[in-house]
């Protein structure tokens, strides 16, 4: 038995009647959509469910060119939606592509990894350089930048979060992901995500977020500044990893240790700085 | 705590106890789907896989409660008027099958792929069989087969298997 001390399973079918089942269901009581991450922790704190999978929020929809992710969407689903392919040149796909295997991807949702915050997420480096905002819900729905979810824990454990929206990028704009893991299928030993607003060949704004540190994903705050104004050379993006590897603090685990990741820190900094100026340049006019 | 769920198994709608924290691997296997094989218990081998509402998950990671309502495919439920699915067919012609052990959860991927996209490449099929990890076949002979199985399916002749 995966979960042994669970007493209460509901599935409620509104947004009211699931956290009312959330806050009078005691302590051990927890969200959850697919589980898959909740059953593999077979924790003995479970003692209540409640299951977001009847709620409707499983949908991708593009939004006058903002993309809008229901909470419970599969990874699968996301993936191979139409408006996901073609938002940023399908960088959300080709993040997931990379994210276990097909069938956790046919299980596990966007927002679950997102709730969960394990720091090897792919998802999360890529949707904080994305600069995407989150909807929760916890009695009346309020949308934030996605980072308030990590820096206030409420937003985390007395809410429900409903849907993820990626914004419009303007013209001129690139992303790009990297991951570095022992496997095709294992979790990251470190990632990387970037987005680039450009003018002609000039950068004029970066967000870089690195993940699986081992710690949950950070900006590359110095790097990003480096880069403020900057003509993309390659000098440039030289530039931008050394100041990457020197600010982003690292440390050891099973997967690699802090002087290891800190070289993959530069090595993913620069392949995304590169994949992304030459996705705008391929398709300047 | 136990409680009774509904699952449609292999077209069959039926009343199931279970208790809350069990899996649906743990439950199906207890039903005598022993197709539905217990390898790592983290997601990770693919040899519990089964269709939930046509999807290829691992049966290891899913409470069995949140299956209620839901229907479930296992190898059981592949056969058609005594015959075989194309694939298991294929998996047989191809030489595809060794111990045998993740053979079931190898067939659910790859129905799961052949749904989704009929005509399928090579790398498509290692994509869709990369949650399946198998020590015997050094996977060769798989994708032959899943290949294999879609030029059958669209109803073409069967040139790649000998």
């Amino acid at each position: 038995m995966q979960l042994t001390h669970l007493q209460s399973y509901v599935r409620p079918t509104d947004l009211p009647a699931a956290i009312d089942a959330l806050r009078f269901g005691g302590r051990g009581t927890r969200l959850m959509a697919a589980g898959t991450d909740l059953v593999l922790s077979g924790s003995d704190e479970i003692t209540g469910l409640v299951d977001l999978a009847g709620l409707g929020l499983s949908s991708v929809e593009d939004r006058d060119g903002t993309l809008a992710i229901g909470a419970t969407t599969t990874l699968t689903d996301v993936m191979q939606d139409v408006a996901t392919g073609t938002y940023l040149d399908g960088v959300v796909a080709r993040m997931l592509q990379r994210v276990g295997t097909p069938p956790l991807r046919n299980a596990a949702t966007i927002g679950g990894n997102l709730v969960r915050r394990q720091p090897w997420s792919d998802i999360i480096p890529l949707f904080r350089a994305l600069d995407a905002t989150v909807t929760v819900f916890d009695g009346e729905h309020q949308t934030m930048a996605i980072g308030e979810l990590y820096e206030q824990a409420a937003h985390l454990t007395g809410a429900i979060l409903t849907e993820i929206q990626l914004p419009r990028p303007p013209i001129g704009t690139a992303a790009a992901f990297w991951k570095f893991a022992r496997s095709e299928v294992d979790v990251a030993t470190l990632n990387c995500a970037v987005m680039l607003h450009t003018d002609g060949d000039r950068c004029t704004a970066a967000r870089i977020y690195i993940g699986a540190t081992p710690r949950l994903a950070a900006a590359a705050s110095g790097a990003e500044e480096t880069l403020r104004g900057a003509q993309l050379t390659g000098n440039a993006i030289a530039d931008a990893a050394r100041t990457a590897a020197g600010e982003i603090e690292t440390g050891d685990d099973l997967r690699g240790d802090a002087a290891y990741r800190t070289r993959l820190v530069g090595v993913g900094v620069t392949r995304c700085l590169m994949e992304a100026r030459d996705r705008i340049r391929e398709v300047r006019p | 705590m136990s409680t009774t769920i509904t699952l449609t198994i292999n077209g069959i709608e039926q009343p199931v106890a279970v208790e809350l924290g069990e899996s649906l691997l743990e439950v199906l296997r207890r039903e005598g789907f022993t197709s539905v094989k217990h390898g790592c218990d983290t997601g990770d081998c693919g040899a519990c896989a089964v269709l939930l509402d046509g999807d290829a998950i691992d049966s290891c990671m899913i409470l069995a409660v949140a299956a209620d309502g839901r229907a479930i495919t296992t190898v059981e439920g592949l056969e058609t008027d005594g015959r075989l699915h194309p694939l298991q067919e294929a998996m047989i012609d191809a030489g595809a099958v060794q111990c045998g052990f993740c053979t079931p959860g190898t067939v659910m991927s790859g129905i799961d792929l052949l749904s989704r996209n009929a005509d399928p490449t090579e790398d498509d099929v290692k994509a869709a069989l990369a949650g399946n990890l198998c020590r015997c076949t050094g996977y060769v002979k798989q994708v032959d087969a899943v290949l294999a199985a879609a030029r059958v399916m669209k109803g073409g002749p069967d040139v790649g298997s000998g």
